[in-house]
């Protein structure tokens, strides 16, 4: 029989193209199969530290007045004309102006039932602050302020010859006045922070008076803040708050979930799972949220997530590319670093139960070969 | 004819993909081209001056032309009566003599393939697996005729290969794909030597050692974001291979060969690999090979009868697969060899052809297979590179 070579090349191709792809085998096809996955949560966090830490509160965005069962709170300014050409002679009076941002009521779950609250305003030039005692300097005065809505003006007039000609200085506050709320402000880093205005009586270009001002802002804030005594039981649980920069530091063992050697342990997700007291804890939202924001860290490798917790539960918990991270570095213990994320926006805080074993780490991961 | 598309057919319906690469290091190819495929290791005692066979450095002072090879692979399988096929290119090299005495050789072959597909579902999700890449070995070797009846041979391997495995991870909250891809890059020295016993016996020896074993150097990614873990991974378990071959020249056209090659893999080699994990219990064994094949030469390799210009050999084959399960199952892989060469009138073009027939298996948790691999392979030669003198 004669083939020619044509023919035998048609027959060569018809025949490579006639099969299939290679197979794609599944674990229905024979025993044989090397993947799995792991899931667990285990109560591995080995130990809980706090660390303390305040918030600089003279640059930051807001600034906090007010009185709750939790806390005490009211700032100061300073004005510095000494570098100025302001002519205060020739004032006629002057404004002390903070820009309210939004009021909280005692906590998270109550409503705010009054759209005006009084505030007590000072002269703290060289004055002892003791917020436990309300010594808050000399006092001047209180104003009724519009809490209902946000974002607003309010405006305090001074006493007449309280700051007048060849003054270099001049130190104001504000304190509550009434309890059961705490109002945020504009702070010391806004540049809508506190500012006095200048009125001056001048002529308009019609020869008829016409009041102007000349505004002067706040050259320093200084923050006052106490935690009310005996509210936060130290001894049973650690706080995260967001009037505070503290942080918790949680130490996990990872080996439950570690399956180092012989394949590849890819995380699929996880959480940290602390163990909050709902009932010791109090969040706030400016809607119908209640949430409260963590940053998680891990030091070693420098990455981090941010975790939301809400009043049912958490709304966000993926940790997983820390965790991957510490099992990529075959680490048997990391130590994972929980503290707020909007630190200073809200009165909210959490309260983590000082034992260790409550809290928990969840891992949920594929293997590539079962070990 | 028919009978022609009738084999075809059969063949179709019985060839498959090897579900085998997807565990260690892959399917690990000792021969790749026609010749030492039909012969088996028998070939490392072979020398021929009018041809060239590059399986023992020792062999590369038999010739004193430039020879030129190449080949091609293509591997068919079968299981469960669904069929694939792949097609490559397996081998290059060209051999160049170098005074009387000397002959050196310099080319590239295949040595490991990973392409593999896999699937598993399980209660929680389920996963999907592609593997693409494999090891090639890039060789420099030099042969050094002794005397008529002992050469030796030395030869230096670059191992460099790539893998690309994409794992798909499908659960009901959610969908990862991570891909590690990475380098293989290793060196290792090959030792031979051949000796003649009288006229009627040839014995051939090599002993490849992998002096520095071949290491994965990648990332571990997950697709969309950007993170990713670093992979450095020695393949701890890459085996030093010994290959002994003994030919009986039975008559001037006709010889018998026996081979036997031992591969040696590190026992806790696979103990902290990752990429190349094994499953639970799978452990590394040592590969021992025998094939037994008789060849027939050309009768006439300038004869205008191409009968006389074709020769051809067959024999069988044993050997046992590099892993072996918890159960201590050994799996087994038999087959029938056989080749058929060409020689162009000239003397200067060889065509060859080789198929291996065999099945592999031997225990449960892997599929049965049937294969069949199917070379061909040409080699040119020529008196390139040599000052003619003219009176």
């Amino acid at each position: 029989m004669k083939i020619r070579i044509p023919f035998a090349v048609l027959i060569t191709a018809l025949f490579l193209w006639s099969c299939d792809e290679p197979l794609s085998y599944d674990n229905a096809s024979f025993v044989y199969n090397p993947f799995s996955f792991t899931e667990d949560t285990l109560n591995n966090v080995t130990a809980t530290e706090s660390r303390a830490a305040e918030i600089e509160w003279g640059s930051h965005f807001r600034a906090w007045v007010g009185e709750t069962q939790y806390y005490k709170s009211g700032f100061t300014v300073d004005f510095v004309f000494s570098d100025t050409s302001l002519d205060i002679a020739g004032v006629d009076s002057i404004q002390f102006q903070v820009n309210h941002f939004l009021t909280y009521p005692e906590n998270g779950a109550d409503t705010i039932a009054s759209t005006y609250l009084n505030f007590g305003y000072y002269e703290t030039m060289d004055q002892a602050i003791d917020l436990e005692s309300s010594s808050y300097g000399n006092f001047l005065g209180t104003d009724s302020m519009n809490i209902s809505g946000g974002s607003n003006s309010w405006k305090y007039t001074l006493p007449l010859g309280l700051i007048t000609e060849g003054d270099t200085t001049a130190s104001l506050g504000i304190f509550p006045a009434t309890t059961e709320y705490l109002s945020s402000f504009y702070g010391g880093g806004s540049v809508s922070r506190p500012l006095l205005n200048f009125f001056f009586h001048e002529p308009d270009t019609a020869g008829d008076d016409s009041a102007t001002f000349i505004t002067f802002d706040a050259d320093t804030l200084y923050m006052h803040l106490i935690e009310k005594s005996g509210v936060f039981d130290r001894s049973q649980f650690d706080y995260i708050s967001q009037l505070k920069n503290d942080s918790l530091i949680m130490t996990l063992d990872l080996q439950g979930f570690m399956f180092g050697g012989d394949t590849i342990q890819h995380v699929l997700s996880s959480s940290v799972l602390p163990a909050i007291d709902d009932m010791a804890s109090s969040l706030y939202s400016t809607d119908s949220v209640f949430r409260f924001s963590m940053i998680v860290e891990d030091p070693n490798s420098g990455l981090s997530a941010t975790i939301e917790y809400g009043g049912d539960g958490y709304n966000s918990n993926q940790v997983k590319d820390v965790i991957q991270s510490a099992i990529d570095d075959k680490e048997d213990v990391i130590e994972l670093i929980l503290k707020p994320t909007n630190s200073g926006y809200s009165p909210g805080f959490l309260a983590i139960s000082k034992d260790a074993s409550a809290s928990a780490l969840y891992v949920k991961s594929s293997l590539a070969v079962r070990p | 004819m028919r009978k022609l598309i009738l084999i075809l057919f059969l063949a179709i319906s019985l060839m498959g993909q090897s579900a085998y690469y997807r565990l260690g290091y892959g399917d690990i190819y000792p021969t790749t081209d026609p010749l030492g495929s039909s012969l088996g290791h028998g070939v490392v005692a072979l020398e021929d001056s009018t041809r060239i066979t590059i399986h023992n450095p020792a062999a590369l002072s038999s010739s004193n032309r430039v020879h030129f090879g190449v080949s091609l692979g293509s591997e068919f399988r079968s299981i469960d009566n669904i069929v694939s096929n792949k097609t490559r290119l397996e081998q290059v090299f060209v051999t160049i003599p170098v005074g009387k005495r000397f002959g050196m050789s310099l080319g590239t072959h295949a040595i490991s393939d990973f392409a593999s597909g896999y699937e598993s579902s399980l209660d929680m999700g389920s996963f999907s697996e592609q593997s693409i890449g494999g090891i090639w070995d890039f060789h420099l070797g030099l042969g050094y005729a002794l005397s008529p009846s002992m050469k030796l041979g030395l030869k230096l391997h670059k191992f460099q290969g790539q893998i690309r495995r994409e794992f798909t991870i499908l659960t009901d909250d959610i969908q990862d794909m991570y891909v590690i891809k990475g380098d293989i890059s290793g060196n290792s020295i090959e030792g031979g030597i051949i000796s003649n016993v009288r006229e009627k016996v040839s014995l051939g020896l090599t002993v490849n050692i992998p002096f520095d074993k071949p290491t994965l150097s990648g990332r571990d990614s997950l697709t969309g974001s950007d993170a990713f873990a670093e992979i450095d991974e020695e393949l701890k378990a890459w085996p030093t291979t010994i290959k002994f071959g003994v030919i009986y020249h039975h008559s001037k056209n006709v010889n018998f060969m026996a081979g036997i090659a031992q591969q040696l893999f590190s026992e806790s080699g696979f103990s902290e690999a990752r990429v190349f994990a094994l499953p639970a219990g799978w452990s590394t064994i040592p590969v021992a090979s025998f094939q037994l094949s008789r060849q027939k030469l050309p009768t006439d390799r300038t004869s205008r009868y191409w009968t006389k210009r074709t020769g051809w050999q067959a024999g069988v084959s044993i050997k046992n697969y590099y892993l072996s399960p918890d159960n201590g199952n050994m799996i087994y892989e038999y087959s029938l060899i056989s080749g058929a060469n060409l020689a162009l009138r000239n003397g200067r073009s060889l065509f060859e052809i080789s198929g291996e027939f065999g099945s592999r298996g031997g225990d449960e948790s892997l599929p049965d297979e049937l294969f069949a691999r199917m070379k061909f392979g040409i080699q040119i030669n020529d008196m390139w590179f040599k000052k003619v003198k003219r009176r």
